[in-house]
């Protein structure tokens, strides 16, 4: 068992090495500027405490993973990010979580202003069931923009961006509901940018569509590190020593562990994220 | 349990579902069948010179070939002509202690009326069905019938029921060659032919024509127009209304205790039958708050709106339900506020699926009998009511008026083609909206799926 454990563990290492970006590589989450704080953040669904007392610092312009088990609470704290927890009845926040030197949960907050930083990219592929060229449009109509000619080069440069302009710029009318699993995604990153907020949240963005269409999704990923503060929910550990720089382990709604993610897959420094990471349980 | 008796159970579950479905289909032909036969008289059937010279007299009908339908009614009148004379040698013969001859006479003319018209010497006629004959064939062939043979019924010994008998009434007229006569000229089928030159006729015009002399000529324009405006007015008001409930109680109601009784309220209303609809309409618009001063239209589509209010509000709920969460996550996560991914997805999301539910609803609103009949119908108000009258006038619609006609008028049994019509034209009406809904739905949610 314990020699299985390793074999993996080795696998990653070589799996890690050949992948990462050297620039992240020796960086600890706290040698850079943070974009997004939690500090004591609980999160309670009732009486359910879904994310307990969690503190990390979310760096500015890199892609951070967390991952963790099933019913962990990370889908919970990256929604708490844009506030899309407020959709659910009994939702209830303690602590502080910081955007920037904002605070989200705060009184005078205009949440829909705050969700215009923040895109989100679902779990479920979710465009609109209108066209292609409406979708991207959505956002920025929202922010008042109505000439044709700007919405156009708005939505070209955010399909553009994310790499789905070739592939459907000769049918921009048709129904987005037409197109592939993951096309719709690449169009709802799309969608995402087109508000050009400064995060974007990644709530498993990958698992509703095959492997082809995940690589193309991560080498997006790839692409957006650098401009965008990323935040990606995985279930898939390769996926996250594949994309991110830094890496949150979160167990039973406890941030566990937290650091540079080569560091956290090659030395672990707790038991729990060992165990996880070599596949003992979750 | 064995291979054996889960296969047998098997092939008795898929044996039951087969039965339960041609049952199904053979009520659905029974019924159907049996309606578009009947109904399509109204359209279809054999018409007299007598309905033709209504047409050609009335100048607000259209007569397919005057010159055609004057050359029948010249033979028509030749034909007729040895009945008249028989008549008038009869009467001339009258003396005057002949009582009882002139009671013939009488009865005879009283029965030849129907078919003929009006006699040589009648007073004039101004009542249409007065001034003309039987314009039906199948109707003049019944009233030829009943010059020619009266009912006896025939006792057995000892008492009980007595079983009706055809007897020529021919034998009471034995005593008056003139009179006795026309019932040979009657007997024989080609001289009735001869004097109503019966025609096959495609009476489309059923749809389009008022109704006159209390549906003995003409068709059912006011009553599928009032049935129009009750089914149409009662859509427009439930459509709004039942769609910002089921806004409410899908997107912002928290499922509290008041909810909860709401939702049951709903429900149990759905299932109130029609009639106490139409108690209330008249209590409370009428006697109460005086909308109008009787019946209106507007008062029956307020009904009628009530009635379908339920399952607008039920069915645009489930279309509601049915838009997948993840639209109103993707819309808030851009920046939306609630109202407006509501409005802008949430709704055009669910729009087939109300839309199908309000032309559903309009059909259900077009059949109800009970709800108009005390806030809206009337047996007849000649011509249509015009838009600008609805909100003072009654109209005829063509649920009511299938029961009013039927149950009240004094010739039911002359005019039965009218009411089977309506019904025919109800039906298919029904069935159109429906197929429309059906097909609606089925385009759009191929339209969502990307097709």
């Amino acid at each position: 068992m314990v020699q299985t454990a390793t074999q993996n563990t080795d696998e990653l290492k070589v799996n890690l090495n050949t992948n990462f970006d050297e620039s992240a590589n020796n960086l600890s989450p706290n040698d850079v500027e943070y974009h997004v704080r939690a500090n004591d953040f609980s999160l309670f669904y009732g009486q359910f405490e879904a994310v307990k007392k969690v503190s990390l610092d979310i760096p500015q312009k890199y892609v951070t993973a967390i991952i963790g088990p099933s019913g962990c609470g990370k889908s919970s704290l990256l929604r708490s990010m844009n506030r899309m927890n407020d959709l659910i009845p009994g939702a209830a926040t303690t602590g502080s979580l910081m955007l920037k030197d904002e605070e989200i949960y705060g009184q005078n907050i205009d949440v829909v202003t705050l969700r215009r930083k923040i895109g989100m990219v679902f779990q479920q592929p979710n465009p609109f069931p209108k066209s292609i060229f409406d979708n991207v449009a959505y956002g920025p109509r929202l922010l008042g923009i109505k000439r044709k000619g700007r919405l156009t080069r708005i939505v070209e440069d955010s399909l553009q961006h994310a790499g789905l302009w070739d592939e459907v710029k000769d049918r921009l009318s048709n129904n987005a509901v037409g197109l592939s699993g993951g096309q719709q995604q690449r169009l709802c990153i799309a969608r995402a940018l087109a508000v050009e907020p400064n995060v974007l949240l990644m709530d498993e963005p990958c698992s509703a569509l095959d492997p082809r269409s995940t690589a193309r999704i991560e080498d997006l990923i790839q692409k957006l590190r650098g401009e965008y503060t990323i935040i990606i929910v995985t279930h898939n550990m390769q996926q996250a020593a594949r994309v991110s720089d830094f890496t949150a382990f979160l167990y039973e709604g406890e941030l566990i562990e937290y650091g540079a993610t080569q560091q956290l897959f090659t030395n672990p420094q707790k038991k729990q994220t060992e165990d996880y990471i070599t596949g003992r349980f979750g | 349990m064995t291979l054996r008796t889960r296969k047998i159970l098997s092939f008795a579950t898929t044996a039951t579902g087969i039965f339960a479905f041609c049952l199904m289909g053979g009520a659905i032909l029974v019924i159907l069948v049996p309606l578009a036969f009947k109904g399509s008289q109204a359209f279809i059937f054999q018409d007299t010179v007598e309905r033709r010279e209504f047409r050609l007299d009335n100048a607000g009908f259209n007569c397919d070939n005057p010159e055609k339908v004057r050359r029948q009614l010249q033979k028509a009148q030749e034909a007729r002509k040895p009945v008249y004379k028989y008549l008038q040698q009869c009467e001339e013969s009258l003396g005057p202690a002949d009582i009882t001859k002139r009671r013939k006479l009488n009865d005879l003319k009283q029965l030849l009326r129907p078919i003929l018209g009006p006699l040589p010497g009648d007073e004039k006629q101004v009542s249409p069905h007065k001034k003309y004959g039987a314009s039906r064939w199948e109707q003049c062939r019944k009233k030829v019938n009943e010059l020619l043979y009266r009912t006896e019924y025939k006792y057995p010994e000892g008492g009980g029921y007595g079983t009706p008998v055809d007897v020529p009434r021919k034998k009471n007229y034995q005593e008056y060659p003139e009179l006795a006569k026309i019932f040979d000229y009657f007997s024989k089928s080609d001289n009735v032919r001869a004097m109503m030159q019966p025609g096959w006729t495609f009476y489309w015009r059923f749809l389009v024509e008022n109704a006159t002399s209390s549906h003995f000529f003409g068709g059912i324009r006011s009553a599928l127009i009032g049935t129009f405006y009750l089914g149409f007015g009662a859509m427009i008001i439930a459509g709004p209304l039942g769609v910002i409930s089921a806004v409410y109680l899908t997107q912002y109601a928290r499922g509290g205790r008041v909810i909860g009784l709401l939702r049951t309220c709903i429900s149990t209303l759905a299932g109130v039958p029609s009639v106490v609809f139409g108690l209330f309409g008249l209590g409370f618009f009428i006697y109460q708050l005086q909308i109008s001063d009787g019946r209106s239209v507007f008062v029956g589509a307020l009904t009628l709106a009530l009635l379908i209010l339920p399952t607008v509000i039920r069915a645009s709920e489930e279309a509601l339900l049915s838009v997948p969460r993840s639209y109103r996550e993707a819309s808030e996560a851009l920046g939306d506020t609630k109202w407006g991914s509501i409005v802008k997805v949430i709704l055009p999301a669910a729009l087939p699926g109300i839309v199908t539910s309000f032309i559903i609803s309009m059909g259900r609103a077009a059949g109800e009998t009970a709800p108009i009949l005390f806030t809206a119908a009337v047996i007849s108000s000649g011509s249509a009511v015009g838009l600008t009258d609805i909100f003072s006038s009654p109209t005829q619609a063509l649920p009511s008026s299938i029961y009013l006609i039927i149950s009240e008028h004094r010739a039911a049994d002359q005019i039965m083609h009218v009411p089977y019509g309506m019904v025919f034209t109800l039906v298919g009406l029904v069935i159109c909206l429906n197929l429309i809904g059906i097909v609606m739905r089925a385009r759009v949610s191929k339209k969502l799926q990307g097709q």
